[in-house]
């Protein structure tokens, strides 16, 4: 060996050491907290078990899986872990429903959640291309129930003016015969009686049930407080409470001992818990997907639909609000990127998903996307697609339609869903509105499809928009 | 038919219910379809410049001839072996680029044009709508019928096509998947080119020579941007395309001349060469470069991804 080619030699051996010691250490990791956001129902837990099984089998897929996914070349190697500190999400369970012989969606989630995705991947930038080809990053998927979301406008308000609204709500012609017993129980209560638990536990149940009821009777979706309106979950009597008007806080607040009082500490305890519930799933955000479920919304009927924007738009304003003063005016304080899509897109026919955008950005308004990320995309996506599109004649003309099986029902049929509206309807609109748009049982895929993509609408742009 | 009972007969379609095969399937759209709008172009080149080209190639075929003529009566009348030579290797010279310029419009005749995919495509990305994207794919197939690298590309991303994918999509994935490598070749063809062409006129020592490899060059350059691309622009850019090249190459020329006047003035003839001779170069270069992107822009079946 020449002293010209040792000397070569061990160059190259000192540079690839640099190279390994640069992939080990922590500058070559990346790591990205994507907060799923969305209402009860809006396909959060599908939507992370498709996504992480996408990021899985996406190196390996066709390009007609993932045709809007080019990124997904740069992917070498996909690990699935825990978040510590946060349960894991049941990763394998979910899957394991939808590829079973008889596959079913996955229940409501009760509980708080995570999945962290270690992707090995070759796009390392500019810069570090000089010492690396390899990079690795995290993806910290959090899944929490729906109802715990709404929780948040709850933080930027006074206990007074909670009430108010939630009194006005509980007064509008939806509500009014939901809320009746709870009103009359309490428009009898005296804030300053002394305070008495039974009682309090009493009126406070009555609000539940309420609430409750509106869930489940009205489909409505702006129930507040969101954890007490979980039917599975066990609240502690002596942690209810339920708006008051007449009680108000601060200087002119009840005092102590007596039922406003009580009201007032047990609000401010549930709102510790919230506070604490925002700070670990979007605190330190770099990434947001809002999942909005429009069709079953418009679907239930005019008062469905104007809750569900009311819960949006409050939800939206209260993203606003908590974020520190100094912060709203910094551009860097911004997420990076807020991906909002309008799921369930396999229950409307292909043409459709124009009007199902449109109707999105029209829900959400665009001064919230400009104020809330730098970067933001609307799509109209299906986590897992339990439809088909064809397109079939009828009288003699080439009509769209949806092969699948509808929810509670073991056959395939062909359905017409109907044209659903671009824009927010008037009230005077809702009659002449010309849809019908069903649920649908998951596909029966089988396990072939443990190491093979799931079928899915627009997964790959999401997927795209955010990790590129 | 269907399965609502008849009691219950439903009024609208939406609320009706079919099992598969009650309803025959559509037919899918032709590729013939007429596009609903069609902006009427111009007429592609005006008479003054065909009367000026046809005028051009007549006057140069007439010169060869009576150069032909004048060459075979001297050999024939004085017997001079160096007329019957030149006449012979005149003959030749005129033969042989017949032939080769035959066999270019051969292939180029073979080669179809991009205008109406090109046209589809920009129709289809102003509408912004969904379900026509398939045409395009159609359409393209025909253009590429004898070339199995693309079609087979284009079956993939036919493949990957769903409902749901818009036609700007398609239009997208057609660029990355087939165009934007076809770009890349292009692109560095054009910049090799244009260097060609720099160092060329750098190197010619007379102004005609200059305008020569410009020429050849730039001919070049096109034709092998046809070759990429697999198609040939419509009727009306090769008017576009060789006024630039005839452009290009008088300039150059003009360019020279000024240029080696300028040398001869200047005291420091040296310098004066030097920096003469690269500024040149540079607008040589800069000129082949745009004659290049106007090419591409031209033969290209589909608007380039912004």
């Amino acid at each position: 060996m020449t002293p010209f080619s040792r000397l070569r030699t061990a160059a190259g051996s000192t540079l690839d050491g640099i190279a390994a010691a640069f992939d080990a250490s922590p500058l070559s990791q990346r790591r990205h907290r994507i907060a799923v956001t969305g209402l009860q129902r809006s396909g959060k837990t599908v939507f992370i078990t498709a996504f992480a099984h996408a990021l899985r089998t996406a190196a390996q897929a066709p390009m007609a899986s993932f045709p809007f996914f080019p990124w997904r070349t740069h992917v070498r190697d996909v690990e699935l872990l825990e978040i510590p500190g946060v349960p894991r999400f049941p990763f394998e369970e979910r899957l394991d429903q939808l590829l079973s012989e008889q596959p079913t969606w996955p229940a409501p989630t009760t509980g708080l959640s995570g999945l962290r995705v270690r992707i090995r991947h070759g796009d390392v930038g500019l810069l570090r291309s000089a010492l690396s080809s390899n990079a690795t990053t995290d993806l910290d998927l959090i899944d929490y129930p729906g109802e715990w979301l709404l929780d948040l406008p709850m933080l930027t308000q006074s206990f007074r003016d909670w009430s108010l609204q939630m009194e006005e709500l509980a007064n509008s012609a939806g509500r009014h015969d939901l809320a009746t017993p709870w009103l009359d129980a309490v428009h009898a209560l005296d804030p300053g009686a002394p305070e008495n638990q039974p009682e309090l536990a009493r009126i406070g149940t009555l609000y539940r049930d309420y609430l409750l009821r509106c869930r489940q009777e009205r489909s409505l979706c702006f129930v507040q407080p969101g954890r007490f309106a979980l039917a599975d979950e066990t609240v502690d009597p002596a942690a209810l409470f339920f708006p008051l008007s007449s009680v108000r806080s601060g200087l002119l607040s009840a005092k102590r001992g007596t039922m406003g009082a009580a009201l007032l500490r047990r609000h401010a305890d549930y709102l510790k818990r919230v506070r604490q519930f925002y700070g670990e799933v979007f605190g330190r955000l770099g990434k947001q997907v809002l999942l909005v479920d429009l069709l079953s919304a418009l679907q239930q009927g005019h008062e469905a639909f104007a809750d569900l924007g009311l819960a949006i738009r409050s939800i939206s304003d209260a993203f606003d609000e908590l974020r520190h003063p100094l912060l709203r005016l910094l551009p860097i304080a911004r997420v990076d990127r807020l991906a909002l899509a309008a799921t369930k897109a396999d229950h409307v026919t292909a043409d459709q998903h124009a009007n199902l955008v449109n109707l999105l950005r029209d829900i959400v308004g665009e001064p919230f996307l400009q104020a809330t990320a730098r970067q933001s995309g609307l799509m109209a996506v299906a986590s897992v697609k339990a439809t088909t599109d064809l397109k079939l004649k009828v009288n003699g003309l080439a009509t769209p339609f949806l092969r699948g099986i509808p929810a509670g029902r073991d056959e395939v049929l062909d359905l017409q869903p109907g044209v659903i509206p671009g824009t927010i309807p008037t009230a005077d609109q809702w009659g002449e509105l010309g849809f019908n748009i069903r649920r649908f049982e998951p596909p029966p895929l089988g396990p072939a499809f443990r190491d093979r993509p799931l079928p899915h609408v627009n997964l790959d742009k999401v997927l795209q928009f955010l990790l590129a | 038919m269907s399965m609502t009972p008849q009691a219950e007969t439903p009024r609208r379609l939406v609320d009706m219910e079919f099992r598969p095969g009650d309803l025959p399937p559509a037919d899918a759209p032709s590729l013939d379809e007429a596009l609903p709008e069609v902006t009427t172009r111009p007429p592609a080149i005006r008479w003054p410049a065909k009367l000026a080209l046809g005028s051009a190639g007549l006057l140069l075929l007439l010169f060869v001839v009576d150069g032909a003529v004048s060459l075979l009566r001297s050999a024939i009348e004085q017997g001079s072996l160096l007329d019957l030579a030149q006449f012979a290797v005149l003959v030749a010279l005129v033969g042989s680029t017949l032939w080769l310029l035959a066999g270019q419009a051969r292939a180029y005749a073979r080669l179809k044009s991009a205008e109406r995919a090109r046209e589809l495509a920009e129709h289809l990305a102003r509408l912004g709508g969904v379900g026509s994207g398939g045409r395009l794919v159609g359409v393209l197939d025909a253009l590429y019928a004898g070339n199995p690298e693309v079609r087979g590309k284009l079956g993939a991303v036919s493949a990957a096509l769903q409902p749901q994918h818009t036609d700007a999509d398609v239009i997208d994935l057609l660029n990355r998947e087939i165009f934007v490598p076809m770009d890349r070749r292009a692109d560095d063809r054009i910049q090799r080119a244009a260097l060609r062409a720099s160092l060329g006129v750098a190197a010619c020592p007379h102004p005609a020579l200059d305008a020569l490899v410009v020429l050849g060059i730039s001919v070049a350059l096109v034709k092998d941007l046809m070759q990429i691309y697999g198609l040939r622009h419509s009727a009306r850019a090769v008017w576009r395309i060789i006024s630039h090249v005839l452009f290009s190459a008088s300039s150059t020329a003009v360019m020279s001349t000024v240029v080696e006047f300028a040398m001869k003035a200047a005291q420091d003839r040296l310098a004066a060469a030097v920096v003469g001779t690269a500024g040149e170069a540079l607008v040589v270069a800069r000129r082949t470069f745009a004659l290049g992107m106007l090419a591409k822009e031209e033969i290209r079946p589909l608007p380039a991804p912004r």
